[in-house]
């Protein structure tokens, strides 16, 4: 009877610590504001005359230390916490602008694809918008440890195989044939090499709007 | 308790697994890495729950002097490996991915870290008030039981890990390669760098390295304890020196223990364990006392060679801890020294000889007396 009480005692001291953890940090991450007028429940906004499309994202901070190949990839996606940035967004929403703002579609891979093929369509610049300033994506990470000058972002298009595949992923860093849009500074199977600065980008948890514009 | 016990030794190697599978992207991108917790967790309560019943008493691994080492062999490896700010980024995600959840990966890792100290000093309070007895016949076994096939094939899987692991981690293939170069050119100054470079882990990583340099036998443990007393002053130095010596020294003497008797018999013949326990039994519970004095004599092949035989820990640990010091000292005296003044130098040159020499000395001494005691013919006439 003893050992039972101290058993029952001890796992609910446990579970005490673990609930004032985590509930205090669920409180810092639940604040959720306005960020250059997108909320979680409109993510994603598009400006045809200044062919721009507004995501917003939350910062993972574990691709900060770790490396990664996703830049955004939808939450409900397989790969919702495999990337430097998450988002409510989904891939078809940030598809269908693209094509709305009068981005072309490439459409030139697929799971077959040779190694270090590299993807096609309408040239995109990538922004972060850190304390009101646009920072360009290359500036913000590292590839293999070291800075990188152009990431040439495409509109790869790969909607049908990315509706078949559910992985959520909006903006890969290398070439990829799943990802609406990709880097094509590197190719296909390039792998998981890229790493964000913490230096440049906000802390785990911050909320942060990505400017995708078509050049 | 001995259930909570159990848990939490599989939630600690649950734990380390999970943050090893990290070291390959290719698993981590693919799969919930934090799955490998209660996984890891259910498979070690399942072996209880079957071998538990089978053995004569806990299985020793449970034991807590064993879950206290388990807790901190896998705490210096992943701290050797990531360092200790991407170690608690990584614990954090792999728990909060675990629960998709948004908690803050520093909220969350310090909660894991608090809840694994609290659950470690109950177990602590238990091992006090309710204390495992000894295996009856643990120390003692010739005949392969159920017991010693257990014990082989956890030491087994303990070295087949480590051996795969240098294959397909690349942050521990580089660590090993790093260090292993570095003691084997004697590189005392680029050991230094290495240590001091992880700021105030550094007298841990310097534990875990001691420890690393026990298994692979032929590395040179000198070294380490030069780099301990250039770091952190000869006195301070030799007592971290000495202590991870021990910690390291144990290991040996349960991996030979873990292999035990009987297969060992099969790998070296019966012969060559007869004839190493001759040589224990000339020279008594002195023998490691005598062969850690000598420099000469590889400290790590005592402790495997100790395993092999019936001695008992306690008496293997007290040996080890007076045998050492000796050598221990005078090192650390002769590393501390390195930054100073030539006379130091000097002074400790004179040490490494009195310290040779004083050892030759006193094995004489005790060959001459174990002689007496064969023989019962007095000293002088031997």
């Amino acid at each position: 009877m003893k050992k039972k009480q101290i058993f029952i005692s001890v796992m609910t001291a446990l579970l005490l610590v673990l609930g004032i953890g985590f509930s205090l940090s669920s409180n810092s991450q639940a604040a959720t504001k306005s960020v250059a007028g997108l909320t979680t429940s409109k993510p994603i906004k598009y400006d045809k005359q200044k062919k721009e499309i507004t995501i917003l994202t939350t910062v993972n901070g574990t691709y900060l230390t770790q490396p990664t190949r996703h830049v955004i990839v939808n939450v409900d996606g397989s790969n919702g916490n495999k990337s430097l940035l998450k988002t409510e967004a989904t891939p078809k929403a940030f598809y269908q602008d693209l094509k709305k703002v009068g981005a072309k579609a490439g459409n030139n891979l697929t799971a077959k694809s040779k190694a270090g093929s590299k993807i096609k369509g309408s040239s995109l610049a990538v922004y972060f918008l850190i304390n009101g300033k646009r920072v360009k994506a290359e500036k913000a990470v590292q590839v293999n440890g070291k800075n990188v000058k152009n990431l040439d972002f495409k509109f790869g298009g790969n909607m049908t195989t990315n509706n078949k595949m559910k992985t959520g992923c909006v903006l890969c860093f290398d070439s990829c044939p799943v990802g609406i849009a990709s880097g094509a500074k590197y190719g296909f199977q390039y792998g998981e090499h890229f790493t964000g600065k913490s230096s440049v980008l906000p802390k785990d948890g911050s909320q942060l709007a990505v400017v995708i514009k078509v050049k | 308790m001995t259930r909570l016990r159990i848990l939490y030794n599989g939630v600690v190697i649950g734990i380390l697994c999970a943050l090893l599978a990290w070291q390959s992207t290719w698993l981590q991108m693919r799969i919930s890495l934090g799955w490998l917790i209660p996984v890891v967790t259910v498979l070690v309560y399942c072996c209880y729950l079957f071998y538990g019943k089978h053995l004569q008493q806990n299985w020793a691994i449970f034991r807590f002097s064993e879950t206290l080492i388990i807790s901190a062999v896998s705490f210096l490896l992943l701290l050797a490996i990531y360092q200790w700010h991407p170690l608690s980024v990584v614990l954090g995600e792999t728990v909060r991915e675990l629960f998709n959840a948004d908690w803050s990966l520093s909220v969350t890792a310090g909660s894991v870290f608090v809840l694994l100290i609290i659950w470690l000093l109950v177990l602590v309070l238990d091992s006090y008030r309710h204390p495992v007895p000894k295996l009856n016949q643990g120390d003692q076994i010739t005949k392969l039981t159920l017991q010693s096939k257990i014990s082989l094939g956890v030491t087994i899987g303990f070295i087949i890990l480590l051996i795969a692991g240098y294959y397909f981690i690349p942050g521990y293939r580089h660590f090993i390669d790093t260090v292993s170069v570095m003691l084997a050119k004697l590189d005392i100054k680029a050991l230094r760098n290495y240590i001091a470079g992880f700021g105030i882990w550094g007298p841990l990583i310097s534990t875990f390295l001691m420890v690393f340099q026990s298994i692979l036998a032929p590395l040179p443990a000198f070294v380490l304890t030069f780099a301990n007393a250039y770091l952190y002053g000869w006195l301070f130095g030799a007592a971290l020196s000495w202590f991870s010596a021990m910690l390291g020294a144990l290991l040996c003497f349960y991996i030979a223990r873990g292999i035990g008797r009987p297969f060992a018999e099969k790998i070296v013949t019966k012969k060559a364990l007869a004839k190493m326990d001759g040589f224990f039994n000339e020279y008594g519970d002195y023998t490691i006392i005598v062969l850690r004095l000598l420099p000469f004599v590889s400290f790590d092949e005592v402790s495997y060679g100790a395993g092999f035989t019936d001695m008992k820990v306690g008496k293997f640990l007290i040996a080890t801890g007076i045998g050492q010091l000796p050598a221990t000292i005078v090192y650390s005296f002769v590393g501390g020294s390195l930054g100073g003044s030539k006379l130091m130098l000097f002074m400790a040159l004179i040490a490494v000889i009195l310290l040779v020499v004083v050892s030759l000395f006193v094995r004489k001494i005790l060959q001459k007396r174990q002689a007496k005691k064969k023989t019962g013919v007095p000293n002088d006439q031997v």
